[in-house]
């Protein structure tokens, strides 16, 4: 039998605190006289201290609660999953899963990951949650008639960001967020149809074949002149067309009118060249999905050699970690990228079912409607 | 009997229906026009968008086409009162088929003009790498579409004035009702949630909705 935490009391002990040393009679002559910048800050100091003590107050009735409440916590790797009552079997198939996953990815690291509470909540379902005060606890919510990999899914997304800190600097610059558990297939086909839409010569050049456009198309290597190693003139107009003005200087922004307005390249060339490399759109949106192909070729140990060296270039990183030259692992990236081609925009199978359907439904109301009558 | 009632619909029909085959079979060609132009090779995404912006074309045209062949199934009904209808030997169930498949067969003609435009647009253009044809599976799409307008058009006037009346007095009632809502401040949208229904699988109209890639990747 779970009690349910009293929403808000807490919210009233941190504003009774923050405002009691409004409470506090001031001298006749402070009343009198505007305060100093030094009693303003003896204010401030105060307000912090009560705010301190009112914080750590409502964790400790709130610890008090949780402990009066069935809670159960379960540790798999490095995670705690703190669950309403003892853990469902759905939840541990999700809790196995993550480790899973993580262990896909990072191998032994994942052994080395920093621990997590993560409070697993059944959306829909009213009782306490422990992490109402305390912010060190994340929440996993799914709803009941979720998988055990949807909350997989959500405990995962909920690590990305701290996990991601672990890689060095380079790699996350390049990647983005660091991908934890497999590429969903609308992703894959995200990078399919940017492989063929692509308004960067590399890419389109990679689409067709070119082993070498896709290493520059992924931006394996730093880049002296991305405004020419990348894109057309064509493709530097929409490139500057998507920048915002504000990261433009004042100076250069009559650039982009002509650039995109006149046509000018030789406009669109002198302010890419003029700004830095990161306003400059990346030939391909989604470089991580070369780390998937990556990780997933090279098994077992494959990202422990990629952060073996964090020095080396990119290609080299990548290529120790697939366990492979650096071209193979663009061929195989590309071929699995080409087998995500995405349906066409067309009827399914089952709208065109539905619609005969109710063709069929509609015929037979016009011939039971309302009878006609004379007059 | 058949013969006799499709004749007399092809009569009556035959000129509106000459001018919507002429428009739908315009229609992918008109659609593919961009992509002869001076697009360069790599502008497959330019290509997507122009294509793209025809699709609202592309369900009006089945809409309107729908619409056109109930009214005109129906029409001289009406004017004669079903005197008629009534006046045949016939069951008022059998006489609907009768129409309705008169109507379905003259439909035939635009629907073909629609596969043969989109036939003749596409093996006129070529195309950045990546980018691949869908004539037959737009042609389907837009048949089925018409079919569902038509149906619906069809069912709605082979009633009485009175029952269409009804009809068309439940849609004002839901928007005057949906005004009410807005000005009362409620936040209800019942009109959304009865678009959504409508328009989203298995609803009827889920067909007409998304885009109508005559090109795609």
């Amino acid at each position: 039998m779970s009690r349910r935490l009293p929403v808000g009391w807490h919210a009233v002990v941190v504003v009774t605190a923050l405002t009691r040393p409004l409470a506090i009679p001031l001298p006749a002559c402070a009343q009198e006289s505007v305060p100093t910048a030094a009693e303003y800050r003896q204010r401030t100091e105060r307000l912090v201290e009560l705010w301190r003590q009112a914080e750590a107050a409502a964790q400790r009735a709130e610890s008090v609660l949780i402990a009066q409440t069935a809670f159960d916590s379960t540790r798999v790797g490095p995670f705690i999953y703190v669950t309403r009552g003892p853990a469902s079997p759905k939840e541990r198939e999700g809790m196995r899963l993550v480790q899973a996953r993580l262990e896909a990815v990072l191998g032994s690291n994942a052994a080395g990951l920093p621990t997590f509470t993560m409070f697993l909540e059944r959306r829909g379902v009213e009782g306490p949650r422990p992490v109402q005060l305390s912010t060190q606890i994340r929440v996993a919510g799914y709803l009941d008639s979720e998988p055990a990999e949807v909350i997989a899914d959500r405990v995962i997304s909920e690590v990305a960001t701290p996990v991601h800190q672990l890689v060095d600097q380079a790699l996350r610059d390049w990647v983005g967020l660091f991908p934890l558990g497999p590429m969903p297939e609308w992703a894959w086909q995200q990078v399919y149809v940017d492989l063929v839409t692509s308004r960067a010569t590399v890419t389109r050049l990679c689409f067709v074949g070119s082993i070498e456009a896709c290493r520059r198309a992924l931006v394996l290597e730093r880049v002296e002149a991305p405004a020419t190693a990348w894109y057309d003139s064509t493709g530097r107009r929409w490139a500057v067309g998507t920048m915002s003005s504000w990261d433009i200087p004042r100076p250069l922004r009559h650039l982009q009118t002509t650039c995109t307005a006149d046509g000018s390249d030789a406009s669109c060339l002198e302010l890419l060249r003029a700004l830095d490399q990161r306003y400059v759109p990346r030939p391909l949106q989604n470089p991580a999905s070369l780390l998937h192909v990556s990780l997933r070729l090279g098994g077992a140990g494959a990202f422990e050699r990629l952060m073996s060296d964090p020095t080396a270039p990119l290609a080299t990183r990548l290529a120790a970690a697939a366990g492979m030259p650096a071209d193979s692992l663009i061929v195989a990236w590309r071929d699995t990228v080409l087998a995500h081609r995405p349906a066409a925009q067309t009827i399914t199978r089952r709208s065109g079912w539905a619609a005969f359907a109710w063709i069929l439904v509609l015929v037979v109301v016009a011939t039971r409607s309302t009878r006609w009558r004379l007059g | 009997m058949f013969g006799q009632i499709l004749y007399t619909q092809w009569k009556w029909s035959r000129a509106t229906l000459a001018i919507a085959t002429v428009i739908v079979f315009a229609l992918p060609v008109l659609a593919v026009q961009p992509v002869g132009r001076a697009l360069g090779p790599w502008q497959a995404m330019e290509i997507l968008q122009d294509v793209s912006s025809w699709s609202g074309w592309f369900a009006l045209s089945a809409m309107m086409l729908g619409l056109l062949a109930a009214t005109v199934a129906w029409s001289s009904d009406h004017k004669g009162r079903h005197v008629y209808a009534l006046s045949l030997p016939l069951p008022r169930w059998h006489y609907v088929l009768l129409r309705y498949g008169a109507g379905l067969v003259l439909l035939a003609a635009p629907l073909a003009a629609l596969w043969i435009g989109s036939l003749l647009a596409t093996a006129s253009v070529t195309l950045p790498a990546g980018l691949r044809t869908y004539p037959n599976a737009l042609a389907l799409r837009f048949a089925l579409a018409a079919l569902i307008a038509y149906s619906t058009f069809f069912a709605i006037t082979a009633a009485t004035t009175r029952t269409a009346g009804y009809v068309l007095g439940i849609l004002a009632g839901l928007f005057a009702l949906q005004l009410l809502l807005v000005a009362s401040g409620l936040g209800v949208n019942i009109l959304e949630g009865l678009f959504g229904y409508l328009t989203t699988w298995p609803g009827p109209f889920e067909v007409f909705t998304g885009r109508w890639m005559l090109i795609d990747v």
